[in-house]
Parts: C-alpha cells; sequence; structure tokens
C-alpha cells in the first residue's frame, strides 16, 4: 500500500475511533425506556438445502420442524419465499426475506463427497441486520443425515436463543399396545422427532422404568423376565445385555449416578427391608 | 514528500480531535415532549421480539441510533451497553431496525435525531 494512502488511512481510522468513543452518550437528547416486547416465536426462513437430489430438502424440513416444535419459532412457509437460493454462499436478497417478515435465514448445501460421505453445510443469516450469524459444515454418513440436520437444528437454535438445543437426542420408553386384559410392553427408542423408532425388548416380558445414561449408549430398566423384578443394562447399538448385580431378593427403580458409572437400585430383601 | 505527508496526518488527526471535543452549539431545553417519547417506546415495544431465555427479565441493553429527517435510520444502531447476552443484544437491535422508518414531527428534528432506548423487560406481555 502506497505511504500516503496507509496514513491516510491511519489518521481516519484514529480520528473514528475518538469520535465513536466521545460522540455516542453526549448528543442523545431523547432517551425511551421500552420494559415490554412481544413474546411470540421468530418468524424464520428455513430454504431447502442445494443438493443433486431431494437430500436438500428433507434436510430443511427436518430443521425447520425441530425449531417449530421447540415452540420459539415460527418457520415460514416455503411457498411464501420471494428468492430462491441458488448459492447458499453468497449474501441473499435480504430484502426479499424482510418483505415476507424473516427475522432470521437459514441457507445450506448437501453434498457427496469421494469417499462416498455427505457433505452438510449451513449458513444463519440476520436479515434485518443484513449479515451472517453463523456458519458450519459436517461430514457424516448417509445413515446419519437425520443426526446431521438435528445437530444443525441445535447450532441454529443455540445462536439465536443462546440455550443448548435438545434435537439431536433420543427418547427411550416403555411402548405399550394391545387390548386392556392383555397389554404389550416393550422398551423402546426413538428420536425425540419421532423418527427411528426401535424396539428393544420382545414384548413378551414386563418391562419398567428405562433410564438412560448420561455419558454412554446404555440404557438401565426393570424386567419380570426372569420370574423376579431384576435390573438390566444394555448396550443400545451391540444390543448386549447384562444383570445389574445378583441380589437375593426383589430390585427396583435402577437410576444412572450423574457419572454414568454406576447403577443406583432400590433392593427388597426376603426379611422386608 | 512522507515529511509532508506525516505533517498533513497530525494537523487532521489533531483538528478531528478537537471538533470531537468541543462543544456542537447550545443544547435545546426541552427534549421531545412526554407523549412522542411515550408512544415511540410503545412502538419500538411492538417491534421487539423478546428472545425466549429463562433470565430474560433480568436483563437490559442500551442501544442508540440515529435519525433523519424522515424518520429513517441514519446508520446502523449500536449497543452502547451491553445486557451480555448476544441474542438479547441482537433482539434489541433487530426491533430498531424492523420499526423503522418512525413517525416523528418533521419540524422537530433537531429534538429526536438521536435517541438512546433501555430495553428492560420488566413487563413481558403476550
Amino acid at each position: 500500500m502506497k505511504p500516503l494512502i496507509r496514513h491516510l488511512l491511519i489518521a481516519a481510522s484514529l480520528s473514528a475511533a475518538v469520535l465513536g468513543a466521545v460522540t455516542m452518550p453526549a448528543h442523545a437528547l431523547v432517551e425511551i425506556d421500552v420494559n415490554k416486547g412481544t413474546i411470540e416465536p421468530l418468524p424464520i426462513a428455513v430454504s431447502d438445502f442445494v443438493a443433486g437430489d431431494s437430500l436438500g430438502s428433507e434436510i430443511a424440513g427436518i430443521v425447520a420442524a425441530d425449531l417449530k416444535r421447540s415452540g420459539l419459532f415460527a418457520p415460514i412457509d416455503k411457498g411464501a419465499f420471494l428468492e430462491t437460493i441458488s448459492n447458499p454462499d453468497a449474501s441473499p436478497r435480504f430484502e426479499d426475506w424482510k418483505v415476507i417478515n424473516a427475522q432470521a435465514l437459514v441457507t445450506g448445501r448437501v453434498s457427496k463427497e469421494a469417499d462416498g460421505r455427505l457433505k452438510a453445510e449451513y449458513r444463519l443469516w440476520d436479515t434485518f441486520a443484513g449479515q451472517q450469524l453463523d456458519g458450519q459444515q459436517f461430514f457424516a454418513n448417509k445413515e446419519n443425515k437425520r443426526r446431521v440436520a438435528h445437530i444443525i437444528a441445535d447450532a441454529i437454535y443455540e445462536r439465536l436463543t443462546g440455550e443448548k438445543g435438545y434435537f439431536d437426542t433420543r427418547i427411550v420408553f416403555i411402548d405399550e399396545s394391545g387390548p386392556k386384559t392383555k397389554r404389550v410392553k416393550r422398551l423402546a427408542i426413538m428420536d425425540q422427532d419421532g423418527a427411528g423408532l426401535k424396539y428393544l425388548s420382545k414384548g413378551n416380558e414386563l418391562v419398567l422404568t428405562p433410564r438412560f445414561s448420561p455419558t454412554r449408549q446404555e440404557i438401565t430398566y426393570m424386567s419380570y423376565e426372569s420370574g423376579q423384578p431384576r435390573v438390566y443394562l444394555l448396550q443400545i447399538e451391540t444390543g448386549q445385555r447384562e444383570l445389574v448385580g445378583n441380589f437375593p431378593g426383589m430390585t427396583f427403580a435402577p437410576r444412572f449416578s450423574p457419572d454414568g458409572q454406576e447403577v443406583i437400585m432400590s433392593l427388597l430383601r426376603d426379611d422386608g427391608n | 514528500m512522507s515529511a509532508q505527508v506525516i505533517q498533513l496526518q497530525s494537523r487532521f488527526a489533531m483538528a478531528v480531535v478537537l471538533s470531537a471535543l468541543l462543544p456542537l452549539g447550545p443544547k435545546p431545553a426541552l427534549a421531545l415532549e412526554a407523549g412522542h417519547t411515550a408512544r415511540l417506546g410503545d412502538v419500538i415495544a411492538r417491534c421487539w421480539n423478546l428472545p425466549l431465555i429463562e433470565n430474560v427479565g433480568s436483563l437490559t441493553a442500551k442501544v442508540s441510533f440515529q435519525l433523519d429527517p424522515n424518520g429513517a435510520l441514519a446508520g446502523n444502531p449500536q449497543i452502547i451497553v451491553s445486557s451480555g447476552n448476544r441474542p438479547f443484544d441482537e433482539s434489541a437491535l433487530r426491533a430498531i431496525k424492523k420499526c423503522a422508518p418512525f413517525d416523528l414531527p418533521r419540524d422537530r428534528w433537531e429534538e429526536w435525531k438521536s435517541i438512546v432506548v433501555n430495553f428492560d423487560p420488566q413487563n413481558i406481555h403476550q
């Protein structure tokens, strides 16, 4: 850079800094208190991720559904969009999004890597500020496409609310079916949005009170299959199962310790304690 | 050549520093009357999407912005006192941008051309 230009730039930035420090509060003649706002879900537009196939709209759909289900966001219907995003990296036409009332916009892309993995990237834009707030990219196997969408939804949720997201989580529960006289209870697991439902027990025994390990992919639960209520530890990924302890009498109400290293339970001994 | 440039630069910088420190004319005696400021507060409140965070009632931020004679934003609103919570600060800036331009008496622009808003959500309404 030529010395003359550089000196002028330094002078300009120095003066701007000085003005900034001194001007603002001294000149304000009107000071207003705003003590209320509206608690409404934040209107957000999630545009279909650019992709060679339907995966782009599928991922965007999962993200929008997660955000909507949290109650804190109101995704705008795709039919209302004015601009079609063809390049998620370029600045969008912010006016087109402001006019449909979107306060935030998500653009993204899904592509296949040479090794067959998926690459998913997103950008989060503040339409009124006219700038990007966040952006990340993830690599995953194709089977994990829903998890990637949940992870993106978590990142957007956290950036706009300041709270940690919970969309990349699963729920373990007892699934009940059958007539009242012959209830079938099965241990089951599903994603928090209801997808990926899997049964973990066969339904021919009474199962109760499942609990997730806070640190590992393990579940502890009660089962009456041996005739007596017993506590088991189940590895979710492998399906391997073990009996927790071999105590005389009955064992109930298993829980994990906070560090996930121990299972705590109640014992009912034969002497009644 | 460079000696001349340095002299030019320091005179320029000094002129700028002096103008920033000198008061720019007498302060008008009366700011906007209460009716206008109360209305402005309500207008901004309606544009403000409170971020739904747990301790939002205990957060406050101060935003400063300048308006042109048409009531439109001149430059970007600035956070002058942060709440310490980024989404909260951003929601306040967004509220100002969303609400602009403001409907204010043109003939009294000198009185409302620079505004500071305290975002302090004590009364959260649905």
